[in-house]
């Protein structure tokens, strides 16, 4: 009789370690790039768009500095602006901030946000502010940037890539 | 008859009562109104003082960023500490011994949206003749006008734009990939041969275009003193200033990739207290930078031409300075690296071989670096290589020479 009751047991255990559900491919993630209503920029190319957000150009051409509002790098945004953008690791990116700010190359790192609402706030509040969202969440009050001529959810727009890859590549 | 006195005496002092709590509510409500105006004004201060503060979980180290009104501050701390072997061993000195690094304060400010300034102290420890010593040197300190991406110009010292290594790492070893610097980046103090530190006013920019970024720089100084040692932060010894151009491309691409080209003019003033040094040299530098970084694979070269020409002797004296350096990233945290480095140097030039820089050197550099934190790294390296020296009659040869080097640098 212990002998079946711990054979139901084992196998009890074996088959709901059988049944556990694989770790899920995430859906892919459209990004909007959101800027001030008064920021005289409506569209811009993919290479553009890098240069702002890594700041190589610190200055948009109506001469208000380029402030950059990021999401948090703990989030699925995060990990598609590696993937998209920056092409390169948090950690790398890191360092890339910490080499190019004590250079003297830039004044000032990036800002982080801690949701697409807080985002739409900065930018709101600043002309020269850009900052990235879900397209889902874009909020309300500030402008998308078209990205080589396309806008979020048409075919071929850039901004587009599955959460999680980035922290697998070097 | 008795009931209307009562009341009739009651009245007026139920009245007088009344009164006076009439008046004590108004007191009460006028120091509420007035304690509610100081909570509101101290909830106001609070969120003030938390919306001026950034949050810190995103940095590398402490990360103090702090923002106030128009001013953004930035403050960060560089320091790094080892071990190191040398066989034959520095004059006077074991082996092997352990050292420390120094301590590098960094601090940059934006008042803003164009104005900037940067500040570098370090403390420096160097190896003397008979003892160790520390010593405080302010290494950057200049304020910059940006008036867009096209224009900036800054004011102050600086590390001299002529090494592509200087002007990327300057004093944080932490963001250096190897122990040492090469040969042509080497500091005045520190066996160099360029000019490292420079006072002066620069102005700087970049041109976006289709197939990428040009930028440029102009640099006027007060140039080098009389001995190769010498750094002229706070005063100039002669009339004559050195005049820095460079122009640099950045082709568009996944990963930076900058090929510059940089010339130096200089006069440098005679040195009255040596006889084959009564005339100024007259001195040309042209160098060369290649910086890759991938996404694995980071590349960092630099050629250095120095051309002098002694106006004592009437004679020209060339000199080549070069590394190529290599990383590959295996992962976050670990990365070996190569490096070739040499120093080809025309023997008998007047600034150089009082300090016996005009010898000639290679080194082969082999080592690993490992991010073992966000914010700390250990390197390990070995160098090998064969320099000149010169011994007491003047008599040049070559010798042989091995090192290892192990370091601990961090940022906070």
């Amino acid at each position: 009789m212990a002998f079946r009751t711990l054979l139901l047991v084992c196998c009890t255990a074996f088959a709901a370690a059988r049944t556990e559900d694989p770790p899920r491919q995430k859906e892919p993630l459209e990004l909007a790039v959101i800027v001030h209503p008064k920021n005289p920029v409506t569209k811009v190319t993919l290479a553009e768009l890098r240069a702002y957000l890594k700041i190589e150009r610190e200055y948009w051409p109506d001469r208000k500095r380029c402030d950059v509002y990021l999401p948090q790098s703990t989030t699925d945004e995060y990990d598609v602006l590696l993937q998209k953008i920056y092409r390169m690791s948090h950690k790398k990116l890191q360092k890339y901030w910490v080499r190019r700010l004590f250079s003297g190359e830039i004044s000032a790192k990036p800002s982080y946000v801690p949701s697409a609402k807080a985002a739409g706030e900065q930018v709101a509040k600043g002309e020269g502010a850009i900052s990235v969202v879900a397209a889902k969440d874009v909020p309300k009050g500030v402008n998308v940037l078209l990205i080589d001529g396309k806008k979020p959810g048409e075919e071929g727009y850039p901004l587009v890539a599955v959460p999680g890859k980035a922290e697998q590549e070097p | 008859m008795a009931g209307r006195i009562l009341l009739l005496v009651l009245l007026p002092a139920a009245l007088a009562v009344a009164q006076d709590d009439g008046a004590r509510m108004d007191a009460l409500e006028k120091e509420n109104a007035e304690l509610r105006q100081r909570v509101e004004n101290l909830e106001g201060v609070q969120q003030a003082v938390a919306s001026d503060v950034e949050d810190t979980a995103e940095g590398l180290g402490l990360n103090m960023v702090v923002k106030r009104g128009s001013v953004w501050g930035i403050f960060q701390l560089f320091g790094d500490t080892g071990v190191t072997y040398a066989s034959p061993e520095l004059p006077n000195r074991g082996e092997a011994f352990f050292f420390d690094g120094g301590i590098d304060l960094f601090f940059t400010a934006r008042v803003g949206d164009h104005f900037q300034v940067l500040s570098e102290t370090v403390f420096l420890s160097s190896i003397g003749t008979t003892s160790d010593s520390s010593k405080f040197d302010q290494e950057r300190l200049w304020g910059a006008y940006k008036f867009s991406d096209l224009l900036q110009l800054k004011l102050g010292l600086e590390h001299g734009p002529i090494s592509r290594w200087n002007n990327l790492y300057h004093h944080g070893k932490w963001l250096e990939l190897t122990v040492t610097r090469p040969f042509l980046a080497r500091f005045e103090g520190d066996g160099g041969i360029l000019p490292m530190h420079e006072a002066g006013v620069e102005a700087r920019g970049a041109i976006p275009f289709a197939k990428g970024r040009l930028t440029y720089v102009f640099f006027l100084s007060n140039g080098r003193g009389p001995q190769v040692t010498d750094v002229e932060e706070f005063s100039d010894h002669n009339d004559a200033k050195a005049i820095t151009g460079g122009l640099g491309f950045e082709p568009m691409g996944t990963h930076p990739l900058w090929v510059a080209v940089f010339v130096r003019w200089d006069e440098i003033p005679p040195n009255a207290a040596d006889p084959a040094r009564l005339r100024s040299i007259g001195q040309i530098v042209t160098t060369l930078q290649v910086d890759y970084r991938g996404e694995r694979i980071q590349v960092l070269s630099e050629v250095a031409f120095i051309s002098g020409s002694d106006r004592t002797s009437s004679t020209d004296f060339d000199h080549v300075a070069a590394y190529f350096q290599v990383g590959y990233s295996l992962n976050d945290e670990w990365t070996p690296y190569f490096r070739f480095d040499i120093r080809d140097m025309d023997q008998g030039d007047p600034y150089y071989s009082p300090v016996n820089r005009d010898l000639d050197a290679y080194e082969i550099v082999g080592g690993v670096r490992f991010d073992f934190v966000e914010n700390a790294a250990i390197k390990l390296e070995i160098g090998f290589g064969e320099r000149e020296e010169r011994d007491g009659g003047g008599v040049v040869s070559d010798r042989g020479y091995i090192r290892v080097g192990f370091q601990l640098s961090f940022v906070f």
